[in-house]
């Protein structure tokens, strides 16, 4: 039977969208005094009974009609609707929604916090908030749950860009700020910081996706859908070198990594609390972080294949990834003074529990973790945001002794604690998890998984230990600070607070009643929700822990977990009552003991030498070292630093002096070729026709001689005067005398016979 | 009221009538060709009568222009809406072919001919080029106050060139179509531009002159190749010719195409050599920054929107249509001349000063993807190409305009000098917040598709590329592994820029400065937003479209 609800999906996120949008443009006018928070607060409003409707389903039917054994996931509760979205040669991309017991869980944790911190925002946000601000939550709420109900891996990784996107702009939301506390990062730095460490991240998964869907191509089956991928899987048709598939794996871990804060790109998470705090309390808690979790749960198949058919390499390393990032973060927690900076690096410590979940082949109770902490994280965190309101601080060191003032908060908060601590419904996840650590250890034996067991059991007692130091140093004893007049917040911020305290109780009540820890006695079977989950989340899976290892387990749990907060109220419970200013200088961080202190024979020896400790050069180089977060983000900032400085620069040194000097070159060269042209032109060519036209003039000019002298002068003046000459010699013949012109005549006779004679040859 | 199937008819007769323009055998693709051209003049000659006229008119005929390029559109996809006998003959497209053509004999005996075409391939680039005109001129509307005529009239001259080359089916045609950007072009730089104008339209023109040389030398080396004992017996022509149709009738049936002989892989060079120049690629590449910092900001919209993919589209249709042999013997080149834009681009991005210099690098690499896509030879390899051009082309005419009134409003375009804009400009801001987010690939916006169908054509690779000489194969999946590294770094640059300007304290020094308040400034900051959205939202809207185009492309190796 198909889910009746199932149709109605695609509206959880979508209905937040376009309230994103309304909020955007039309905030301004709507419910203008709160900025337009009705606007976000109907939209996941909407979503949050969408998802009631439709996961809620989900899960009651997984509850009460119990399932059918079919290899994959239940195909009955599934509800699929893809629509193609393009398709080009071989490749086809859907878009649509995915209804399955995953993503039912989550979405219901998702859509429930996302809501609360709406309503709190009305509150919180009263003098900062902008219809910007609203749009971004609903439209950051939105893509966290498009991500939950996506299909395939595209419409996956497009919620999940859409996701950092939301996570820059909100981290980044107060970025015209001008002073921010000493340490603290600027919100500008901080979202840029934030959405390039995760973008690191999300270029493995990108690869990672495309590497897969490559080998689905191999396989006769090009797909990006989960389930098909799946199916391919599991009918042995995909087949990989084992080594490549655990590069894919790790491809698609690596997107993990980053978006969920594991180690080394845990950086920014801690950086990201300079948004406010209800952004924090959505990135820790329901969105962002959790993405990261999600996505190995969701692609979960390849590791178990990789784990069937292969040595499991994949899933080793991500359970050392968790085991480093949880106690890695868990101690520096320790020393961290800003109160949303503990809950920051407690949010990592956490993630890498659920990683380290992953990696030893609990999935569902990896996800078990992130609903349990999704609830007390968001009630620590508004706790917080509340302590913050009331107390206009963020430095522990400046609170104490609210907990007259804030009669709601500090027991909420002290219920979170817990919580976290590992007392309440974070007892059941978290044990789970250590549980399963160990157990595959046994089953493995390799020593690198006791590592990580061994890592988790150190960070549930430094867990337990570092959120009851805040608690401690927060709430109890007398103010630090009298001057700030503390106050309880108004009840926008303290419903939200309470809802998720009873939801926490009554999460913690419920799977006691469904297996009591230590005890392991099952009162009513269908609430064990992590039994349940596993049936949900891994019906393949059949895992059989002997009995003893369980008892033993959850006994020392909860040992430790009261070590923990033994130890914190001995070092710091309660708090000097004197007004001491703390300096940034002195690492003790502890207040000298005086006499008025009401505090025990063994607090009073056990300060003493935790401040020995703590001052002697040892301790104050650790305190150092973990203050710094182990230099890791010194040392990316010296990548970063040269990357830009040297090697950037180095390439726009290339850019100006080599290839537009190159181009400057060649135009020179045709200068040059244009100026010896010009040299040729004017010199050998323009000197030819010059010389030409000098022969040329010379030859005129002699002609003009000839003309002149020759012709005119000698020929034509010269004939005349010849002319005249014998005209005047002529005329002394002219004498006028007969006589001699007689003597003329016969002279000329004489002569013309002689030569008449001469020519006839005589 | 009933749909009066005589009255239907007589409506279909009328658009009939209007719009295939039978008698005079001209098609809608001449008027798309011609029209700016033709209302250039006139554009300068009622600017003489009132300054104002000349945008209106402009505005108006590059609007035509964008309807025409619809009902191009429209006709080509066999639209229902239209009377089926306006519907284009779609039956060559698989085979390389064009539609809508038009074919005037003009030189016959050289083979010269004034033939028009539309297919896959170019026809999204025609609605593109449509469009971006008629957003140019709306952003000339606040930004040009000087000598508007004449620049109005360059502006429509420009669009008969680039559209000319997107839709010549004739080398001749392509060529003079091609040179004809430069002249107005070289103008809008020289006379609207910046302070270095008169360097920067220079350096252009000369640098673009050259590669047209090359181009020109390719086009006749093509010609000589149609010349041929065997290519004329095949043409049925008794010289060479310059059709696009008989080049790829050829590169289909001749044996072995045009080969890989000498010749006509340096008929190759010669042509890559000549489009490479316009795309632009490192390392000829140092034109662009230089022109974009100095042209106007429309000028700039332009220059990054469609003359660059000018280049983009010369190579995929060179390599496609007429010489898929010599781009396999090259494609070892194509890819690494594309990874290098495609990295090089972004590592002097981060380092830029001047906002509009940034997005021109950044354009040196985004146009990179294109030459990796063509260089898989395969349809995905393709498809992103394609969808790099016509998302660049929406995406980057966005950041200009972006960067031009920043620089504008505040008097200064210099990332280190603005701070804190988000107070001052909200709009401009969210904008250049939007419109970098789009460049920088995020799924969701145009610029995303192009990238994963690179990624995807580059992974899957199976043609392997060998540098000859030194013998050195490299694969698509070393290209793509290195590639990736430039998505990190196009992120990089782009958050680091906003993080400068956008964010922070406001500069003192900016208090003067505005946001957008004009009408046309709103729409087309709306209209490339819009633009950018749809085309990430729905890819099959652009994929579909030039489906012929890619499939065939990837039928020819």
């Amino acid at each position: 039977m198909a889910l009746i609800f199932g149709d109605l999906a695609f509206l959880i996120p979508t209905v937040p969208i376009v309230g994103a949008f309304i909020a955007l443009f039309f905030g301004k006018f709507l419910d203008k005094k709160n900025h337009g928070n009705l606007v976000a607060l109907i939209g996941l409003g909407t979503s949050f009974v969408l998802t009631l409707l439709v996961s809620g389903e989900v899960v009651l039917r997984l509850l009460f009609e119990g399932h059918v054994d079919t290899p994959f996931l239940e195909e009955e509760i599934i509800h699929e609707n893809l629509i193609q979205w393009f398709n080009v040669g071989d490749i086809t991309v859907n878009f649509g929604i995915l209804v399955d017991p995953l993503s039912a869980v989550i979405s219901l944790m998702v859509a429930f916090v996302a809501l609360l911190v709406a309503i709190y925002s009305r509150s919180y946000m009263s003098h900062d908030g902008s219809p910007r601000y609203y749009a971004e939550i609903s439209l950051f709420a939105a893509a966290m749950l498009g991500l939950c109900f996506s299909p395939n891996f595209i419409q996956l990784f497009l919620f999940w860009e859409l996701m950092g996107v939301c996570s820059y702009l909100l981290i980044g939301y107060f970025y015209d700020k001008e002073v921010v506390p000493e340490g603290q990062p600027h919100p500008a730095s901080a979202s840029k910081k934030a959405f390039l460490t995760t973008k690191v991240g999300d270029v493995f998964l990108f690869i990672g996706i495309i590497l897969l869907y490559i080998e689905t191509l191999n396989a006769g089956h090009p797909t990006f859908n989960f389930l098909e991928i799946q199916h391919l899987l599991h009918d042995g048709l995909i087949h990989t070198d084992p080594t490549l598939f655990v590069v894919i794996a790790l491809l698609i871990f690596g997107g993990a990594v980053g978006k969920s804060a594991q180690f080394p790109l845990h950086v920014w998470l801690p950086d990201a609390m300079a948004g406010p705090t209800t952004v924090s309390c959505l990135i820790h808690s329901a969105t962002m972080v959790k993405a990261g979790i999600f996505l190995i749960a969701r692609s979960y198949f390849l590791f178990e294949h990789d784990l069937m058919h292969a040595a499991g390499d994949a899933m080793l390393v991500v359970a050392l990834i968790g085991g480093i990032t949880a106690i890695l973060a868990g101690t520096i927690a320790l020393v961290q003074t800003d109160i949303k900076g503990i809950l920051a690096f407690s949010t990592i410590s956490q993630l890498g529990y659920m990683t380290i979940g992953l990696g030893v082949g609990g999935m569902a109770v990896a996800v078990f973790h992130v609903i349990n902490h999704g609830i007390f994280k968001a009630l620590l965190f508004l706790s917080a945001g509340s302590v913050i309101h009331g107390s206009g601080t963020q430095d522990i060191r400046e609170m104490g002794g609210l907990q007259s003032k804030m009669p709601h908060t500090w027991k909420v908060m002290l219920i979170g604690s817990l919580s976290l601590a590992g007392i309440g419904n974070g007892f059941f996840s978290k044990d789970a998890i250590i549980l399963h650590a160990i157990n595959r250890f046994i089953e493995s034996g390799n020593m690198l998984l006791l590592l990580v067991w061994l890592s988790s059991v150190i960070t549930a007692f430094l867990t337990a230990f570092y959120i009851f130091r805040m608690w401690f140093l927060v709430f109890p004893g007398k103010s630090r600070k009298p001057e700030h007049h503390a106050h309880e917040s108004d009840s926008w911020m303290t419903i939200p607070l309470w809802s998720l305290a009873i939801v926490s109780l009554v999460l913690a009540g419920i799977y006691l009643i469904g297996n009591i820890p230590v005890l392991n006695i099952e009162l009513l079977p269908i609430l064990n929700i992590e039994h349940q989950l596993v049936t949900w989340l891994e019906p393949e899976v059949s895992l059989v822990i002997e009995n003893s290892l369980i008892v033993m387990t959850q006994f020392s749990s909860i040992i430790i977990a009261l070590l923990g907060i033994g130890l914190a109220y001995l070092i710091f419970y309660p708090r000097s009552d004197a007004h001491v200013s703390f300096t940034k200088d002195d690492p003790s961080f502890l207040i000298e003991v005086t006499e008025s202190d009401s505090i025990t024979n063994i607090q009073k020896p056990l300060r003493s030498l935790t401040r020995t400790i703590k001052l002697s050069p040892l301790g104050r180089g650790l305190q150092r070292i973990l203050e710094k977060g182990y230099y890791i983000d010194d040392l990316y900032l010296a990548l970063v630093k040269f990357v830009d400085t040297k090697y950037c620069a180095g390439m726009y040194w290339i850019e100006r002096n080599v290839f537009d000097k190159a181009v400057r070159f060649v135009g020179q060269i045709g200068f040059a070729v244009c100026g010896v042209s010009k040299w040729w032109d004017e010199h050998i060519v323009d000197g030819l026709v010059r010389l030409t036209a000098q022969v040329s003039v010379a030859v005129c000019s002699l002609a003009k001689a000839t003309d002149e002298r020759v012709i005119d002068h000698g020929i034509i003046r010269g004939s005349a005067k010849r002319v005249m000459l014998t005209g005047s010699r002529l005329r002394r013949i002219q004498t006028g005398v007969v006589e001699n012109y007689a003597l003329y005549t016969l002279v000329g006779a004489i002569t013309l016979i002689l030569v008449m004679i001469v020519i006839n040859g005589v | 009221m009933g749909c009066n199937p005589l009255k239907k008819k007589k409506v279909e007769d009328t658009m009939v009538a209007l719009f295939t323009f039978g008698e005079l055998e001209i098609g809608v693709l001449t008027l798309i060709f011609l029209l700016p051209v033709l209302a250039a003049f006139p554009t300068w000659l009622i600017g003489r009568v009132r300054n104002d006229f000349s945008k209106y008119f402009a505005l108006i005929i590059s609007s035509i222009v964008m309807l025409l390029a619809i009902l191009a559109w429209m006709m080509f996809e066999n639209n229902s809406l239209l009377p089926a006998s306006l519907h284009a003959d779609r039956t060559l497209l698989a085979t390389g072919g064009w539609s809508l053509t038009e074919d005037i004999a003009w030189i016959a005996s050289i083979g010269m001919n004034y033939s028009l075409g539309v297919d896959g391939l170019s026809l999204p680039l025609v609605m593109l080029g449509g469009f971006i005109f008629v957003v140019a001129i709306l952003a000339s509307f606040n930004d040009i106050n000087e000598r508007e005529p004449a620049y109005y009239a360059m502006i429509l001259l420009l669009e008969t060139g680039v559209i000319g080359t997107f839709v010549a089916t004739d080398f001749i045609v392509f060529f003079v179509a091609w040179e004809l950007v430069l002249v107005p072009m070289f103008f809008l730089i020289g006379i609207w531009g910046g302070p270095k104008r008169e360097y920067a339209a220079i350096y252009f023109f000369i640098y673009t002159h050259v590669a047209s040389l090359f181009l020109l030398l390719g086009i006749i080396g093509m010609w000589l190749q149609t010349a041929t004992t065997d290519a004329m017996v095949l043409t049925g022509l008794s010289s060479g010719t310059f059709s696009f149709q008989q080049m790829t009738y050829l590169a289909q049936n001749l044996v072995g195409g045009f080969g890989i002989e000498l010749p006509v892989l340096l008929i190759f060079l010669a042509l890559l050599f000549g489009f490479i120049v316009k795309v632009p690629s490192v390392p000829f590449h140092t034109w662009l920054p230089l022109a974009h910092v100095e042209a106007p900001t429309p000028g700039s919209m332009i220059l990054a929107g469609l003359l660059l993919k000018m280049g983009g589209y010369g190579i995929m249709r060179m390599s496609g249509w007429f010489l898929p042999e010599a781009l396999s013997e090259f494609a070892w080149l194509v890819a690494i001349i594309g990874l290098v834009s495609l990295l090089y681009g972004s590592w002097v991005a981060l380092r830029q000063v001047d906002m509009k210099s940034l997005v021109a690098y950044s354009s040196v690499g985004h146009m990179g993807i294109i030459l990796l896509g063509v260089a898989t030879q395969t349809e995905a390899g393709f498809a992103a190409a394609m969808y790099m051009m016509i998302a660049h082309g929406i995406i980057s005419p966005l950041m200009f305009f972006v960067a031009g009134t920043i620089g504008h409003s505040a008097d200064t375009r210099d990332i280190p000098k603005l701070k804190g804009i988000a107070k001052q400009m909200p709009i401009t801001a969210a904008v250049l917040v939007f419109g970098s987010f789009a460049s920088a690939g995020l799924p969701g916006l145009a610029g995303f598709w192009s990238e994963l169908l690179a990624f995807i054509a580059l992974f899957s690779m199976e043609a392997t590329m060998t540098i000859p000489v030194i013998g050195l194969t490299i694969t698509g999946s070393a290209i793509a592994l290195i590639g990736a590294l430039g998505i990190i770094f196009t992120a990089a640059y782009y958050l680091w820029m906003l993080q400068r300007t956008v964010f922070g304290d406001v500069n003192p020094e900016l208090k003067h400065a505005h946001d957008v308040s004009h009408l046309p400034q709103y729409l087309t900051l709306g209209l490339l937003c819009l633009f950018t959205l749809l085309l990430g939202l729905f890819p099959a809207f652009l994929i579909d479209l030039m489906s012929t185009a890619s499939g065939f492309f990837a039928s020819m190796f």
